[in-house]
């Protein structure tokens, strides 16, 4: 593998034909390089490779983990079925394995991850738990100058179901709003509605797109390893009912702005658990009826029926 | 376990991806092989996960997998995968070293803040050749330039590029 001149001129040549030609170019001529050191053919590659990754669309990214992350799913599976013996130590080769990963990235739970794909994967591990969590929720919004703030009690779960019920409103009793995983559904005492599509809400004073996508909060963090940039913030001491906990939180910023996203979402997730302990979710200026901020706050666990997301458990 | 192992997994593929995929784009040309080797990977660090010193970063010796792996596809598919030198190795390691660490994707938004610092025909230039992912043969044709012309152009902006994220990155302090 050493390199004498002469063969780094040929693998110059070739570097220059790898990154911008097509197999059939590279029977081109000889085209000259401006630096004849090694480390700019190994800068022009990993520039190279990082702008590909720069355009290369979320989707396409997600798709890479997950056909990764199915690869691992089939890996006890794909294996022929043996004897007893073999399946145990399989098992124990997991196990094994499994209490390495956790020396190597901290005690799993007990110390936080160090990168923000990493606390944010735990983020959303915490909300595929069929657990049923409260959460005091903030719509701040400006109405014609001033501001208004909306009280809402949310409940949440796994993945994308939720019930939020909005209090003190001036011209309806209380307002709940959903999704049961089939449809979102309004029930407003006289009033009620519900829709597999979110692009026909009815123009109301409490609901509106923005909010019900805002509500449904455990979507918006599935999407975000897909669309936002994320990092981590300092850490912090967030105190909720007496209660402090050494949290350090992530802040995602979409890759593009607009296509309906908020312009930032910050999280507190627990520091044992990764469960959200706290969510901000900032909406652009001009997003629809002045909606501009979400701030959710977890109250507790609360064990609801089976039916609570949907709109007949809500009817009066 | 197995449901913690698959999390602890998860973390592994999402806290690596951008990086390992980067690395292995270095020299596999094709996307789907590269994927192919991103998976082949992870699988294969994960079942070997008792050979790694916990000691050392753990991005260097996923990359040591990633070659050995890249090389014996480069042995399938000579015209898919660029085998190269020691000196080029080390090249990269170093490159990739100096933007790697513990927050691949903020350093890699220097390289977008660079992006828009380039002149708008540079911009443009690299806009073809990666977004609407054109050959150089392919933009000098639309520019009634020369493929060669465009490869020397792309070289530079490229070298300019990697000069501004490596000058953003030493000044960057950790969040």
């Amino acid at each position: 593998m050493s390199e004498s001149p002469k063969n780094f001129r040929s693998l110059k040549l070739h570097v220059a034909n790898w990154i911008d030609g097509q197999p059939s170019d590279w029977t081109d001529g000889p085209i000259a390089l401006e630096d004849t050191d090694p480390s700019v053919a190994g800068r022009q590659l990993v520039i190279h490779s990082m702008l590909v990754g720069h355009f290369e669309s979320a989707e396409s990214r997600e798709k890479r983990i997950q056909l990764t992350l199915d690869a691992f799913d089939r890996l006890p599976t794909t294996e022929p079925l043996r004897e007893k013996p073999l399946n145990r130590r399989r098992w124990m080769f997991v196990a094994t394995t499994a209490a390495s990963l956790l020396l190597a990235f901290g005690v799993w739970g007990l110390i936080a991850p160090q990168n923000a794909e990493a606390a944010l994967a735990r983020v959303i591990a915490a909300t595929q738990l069929p657990v049923t969590r409260v959460y005091e929720a903030t719509i701040k919004r400006r109405v014609l100058g001033r501001d208004v703030d909306r009280k809402a009690t949310l409940y949440s779960r796994s993945v994308d179901r939720f019930a939020a019920e909005f209090h003190e409103t001036r011209l309806r009793p209380d307002v709940w709003i959903g999704f049961d995983g089939q449809q979102r559904w309004l029930e407003a005492g006289d009033y009620q509605w519900s829709s597999t599509d979110d692009v026909e809400l009815p123009r109301d004073a409490i609901i509106d797109r923005v909010t019900l996508r805002n509500m449904q909060f455990n979507s918006l963090l599935t999407e975000i390893p897909r669309s936002f940039h994320v990092r981590l913030l300092r850490r912090e001491t967030l105190s909720i009912d007496g209660q402090t906990y050494e949290c350090q939180p992530i802040e995602a910023i979409p890759r593009i702005q607009g296509r309906g996203l908020p312009n930032i979402v910050r999280i507190w997730p627990h520091p044992e658990s990764g469960v959200v302990l706290q969510m901000h979710v900032i909406n652009n200026d001009s997003s629809p009826l002045g909606v501009r901020r979400v701030e959710l706050q977890l109250t507790g666990e609360q064990e609801v029926p089976e039916d609570f997301f949907s709109l007949e458990s809500h009817r009066r | 376990m197995p449901d913690q192992s698959r999390k602890l997994f998860e973390v592994l593929v999402r806290q690596n991806e951008a990086s390992l995929i980067a690395y292995l784009r270095t020299m596999v040309r094709d996307a789907g092989l590269a994927d192919d080797l991103f998976q082949e990977t992870l699988i294969t660090a994960w079942k070997r996960f008792e050979q790694y010193d916990q000691s050392m970063p753990l991005s260097p010796w996923l990359r040591g997998i990633a070659l050995n792996l890249a090389r014996n596809a480069g042995r399938r598919q000579q015209r898919e995968c660029l085998i190269f030198g020691d000196a080029i190795h080390i090249a990269i390691e170093t490159s990739i070293e100096r933007i790697d660490g513990d927050d691949w994707i903020e350093k890699s938004s220097a390289l977008s803040n660079c992006l828009n610092e380039l002149a708008p025909h540079s911009r443009e230039l690299i806009r073809r050749r990666y977004e609407e992912n054109m050959t150089a043969s392919a933009i000098a044709k639309l520019t009634q330039s020369t493929a060669s012309r465009v490869r020397k152009q792309l070289q530079r902006i490229r070298e300019a590029l990697a000069q501004c994220v490596a000058g953003k990155t030493a000044g960057a302090t950790p969040s």
